[in-house]
């Protein structure tokens, strides 16, 4: 029986990337831009209706939400040669189409006013699940319909469907260049704390990496946001192998994120993945085996977070869980031979306190889309300088908030009305306590720290301790 | 709690991938070449027989003592969630304790056994070695082995031995 997932791209940037995404399954599956099966593809065998359903006349339909605040990214998917793929009933854009104006508070309030219509269409696409596990929620954290909105839903899935898996693929913003988002600090904090109270498995895309390997990789002078977008879809849709192409082990969700995430809090995931599209002539020329991928996955240069590089904390980060999705035609057995050689060249820093692997999901790949490379990996890591990214949203928050800089855009939203602001305070403190989290995780007695929570500041609210473990179980 | 069900989690997904790609895929793997190249049925017979003790003998059925600990193991998993399933609360704390106490202690005890003289000269050597190294990726269970056997050989009056002999004090006393 196949465990459904529902993706929901909410904003600009999360409505690009599922539709990559949704271009990308599609290849793999031998499904038609108008989601009918090619004829090369009916033999079966893959697990399609983890994402697609089949409509009446035998057409296969993304199980996905398309919302936006402003209807320009949406009108060119519904211009585009894959206009009949969706179901035009899952298309949301607000009546009056002025989007939210980067304002995480706006961005909120229009979630929370359009709250039963939205719903209303997510109930209907839950209904048509038989077995559903969980949502996918593709957004941006800094601008505003991806982080307000995208937050007002994470709330509400946390109260609608509790038992239900969330995990999101969030992008971060570019911090190496100006942003045209001048906010996007506030906007990245607020979001940040739903993600951390909400969300059980959030999939960090580092904008300022992804722009690093699309240049230094990829080759690209002055790369757009289809080209980064296109590294996204390629980790969202690798890291969904194992759940389209089932094999022993990793064949749903909650099996996948259960052995990534030891501890509920500290479920903020980075990506790796090779080979890279200009990797592509080396392989042609030897063969690569699983541990060449496997320490590949391991190097700076493969990972989609900028934080895991930094020098002056290298030697103190640690890997709390790895996971390492591999594709392609690899023995099973080489997987002990990898393991052994990592370890004896010590080519992980593993968390002491607990137990720690690497673990190895071997994936089918797709027999319609032909590469050039026969092995791929994806790595989804749970590592401690994921830190180092959330303080600097903090160090760039407390920049503005001094200078008490654009605040007043939030004080026309009721969340802020008479310069209340404590939801702010209350962001920042959640996500300071994060950061010490991780950190906490950085040492060996981090057992200890974890039972002290001086604020209560995460178990408090229920959902960041126990909704994991009653959902794992369940 | 959220560290007890990561412990279990961990146990159960090495010792299930142990079982499956190292165990019963490889075997099955040899069976299947056997099948190929055999033209004798009672040499077939003899292959299947060859199989079946393989996998008996690698995921350590015949051996008394292991399987109980990995059944008690089991058990002791089960009884975990159905806790955390009827318990919506989660007021029963002493239950969960004694869980976690029961856990501990047999994990540690399958984790000697694992590592005995016992069954390091035996055809499940080498495949026993990638279940440990598995479990043992980054030395966590090696310390909290050495410093459970070290707690029991505190109660006798004798220096700490080279760890050998605290391996087989540890066999000894549990």
């Amino acid at each position: 029986m196949p465990r459904e997932i529902i993706t929901l791209q909410v904003g600009q940037c999360g409505n690009q990337i599922g539709m990559e995404f949704w271009k990308q399954l599609c290849l793999e599956h031998g499904i038609s831009k108008d989601g009918i099966l090619e004829d090369f593809a009916t033999q079966g065998g893959d697990r399609k209706d983890v994402f697609f359903y089949q409509a009446d006349d035998q057409h296969y339909i993304p199980r996905a939400l398309l919302i936006d605040l402003e209807p320009r990214v949406i009108n060119g998917i519904q211009n585009s040669d894959y206009r009949n793929l969706y179901n035009h009933e899952n298309i949301f854009v607000s009546d009056h189409g002025g989007g939210a104006g980067n304002n995480w508070a706006s961005g909120y309030d229009q979630g929370q006013h359009v709250e039963e219509e939205i719903m209303d269409m997510i109930d209907r696409e839950a209904d048509g699940s038989d077995s559903l596990e969980g949502f996918v929620l593709c957004h941006s954290i800094a601008g505003g319909t991806g982080s307000g909105m995208g937050s007002y839903l994470l709330e509400t899935l946390n109260d609608r469907y509790s038992k239900k898996l969330v995990q999101t693929y969030s992008v971060f913003p570019n911090q190496m260049e100006t942003s045209d988002v001048v906010v996007q600090p506030y906007n990245s904090l607020l979001t940040l704390k739903r993600l951390t109270l909400n969300a059980d498995c959030v999939v960090v895309l580092d904008n300022t990496a992804l722009n690093r390997i699309a240049v230094e990789r990829l080759h690209l002078s002055n790369p757009s946001f289809a080209q980064t977008n296109s590294l996204v879809s390629t980790v969202m849709s690798a890291s969904t192998t194992t759940l389209r192409y089932p094999g022993y082990m990793n064949n749903d969700l909650v099996g996948l994120l259960a052995s990534l995430i030891p501890t509920p809090r500290c479920h903020f995931l980075m990506t790796g993945y090779t080979p890279l599209t200009v990797e592509r002539q080396a392989n042609l020329i030897r063969k690569t085996t699983v541990l060449d991928v496997m320490r590949r996955l391991l190097q700076a240069k493969n990972i989609m977070v900028s934080s895991y590089a930094r020098t002056k904390d290298a030697s103190q980060a640690k890997y709390i869980s790895i996971l390492n999705i591999i594709q392609g035609e690899v023995d099973p057995t080489q997987v002990h031979e990898s393991l052994q050689r990592i370890r004896e060249r010590k080519l992980v820093n593993f968390i002491e306190w607990g137990p720690a692997s690497i673990q190895v999901a071997l994936s089918r790949k797709s027999p319609y889309v032909q590469t050039a490379h026969r092995v791929s990996g994806l790595m989804l890591a749970s590592h401690t300088s994921i830190r180092h990214l959330f303080s600097k949203t903090l160090s760039q928050y407390e920049k503005l908030r001094k200078k008490q800089a654009f605040i007043d855009v939030y004080r026309k939203f009721p969340m802020f009305a008479d310069n209340d602001l404590s939801e702010f305070d209350e962001s920042r403190d959640i996500i300071e306590s994060l950061v010490d989290e991780y950190k906490a995780c950085e040492s060996p007695d981090y057992i200890k720290w974890g039972m002290e929570d001086p604020n209560n500041m995460l178990t408090g609210e229920g959902n960041a301790t126990g909704s994991l473990d009653s959902k794992s179980v369940a | 709690m959220w560290r007890l069900r990561e412990h279990m989690a961990f146990l159960v997904r090495n010792l299930q991938f142990y079982s499956q790609i190292y165990v019963i895929e490889f075997q099955w793997n040899i069976l299947q070449s056997h099948i190929q190249e055999s033209h004798d049925f009672t040499e077939l017979v003899g292959f299947h027989q060859e199989y079946q003790s393989a996998l008996i003998s690698q995921t350590f059925l015949d051996i008394g003592s292991g399987s109980r600990i990995l059944e008690s193991i089991m058990k002791l998993c089960l009884q975990f969630c159905w806790n955390i399933e009827n318990q919506d609360n989660f007021s029963n704390t002493y239950e969960l304790k004694h869980i976690v106490d029961e856990f501990n202690k047999k994990s540690n005890f399958l984790s000697t056994i694992l590592r005995s003289s016992r069954l390091a000269g035996s055809q499940r050597a080498p495949f026993l070695r990638r279940f440990l190294l598995r479990l043992n990726l980054n030395s966590f269970f090696e310390v909290m082995c050495i410093c459970v056997v070290y707690i029991q050989c505190r109660r006798t009056p004798v220096p700490l031995p080279h760890q050998l002999q605290v391996v087989r004090l540890g066999t000894k006393n549990t």
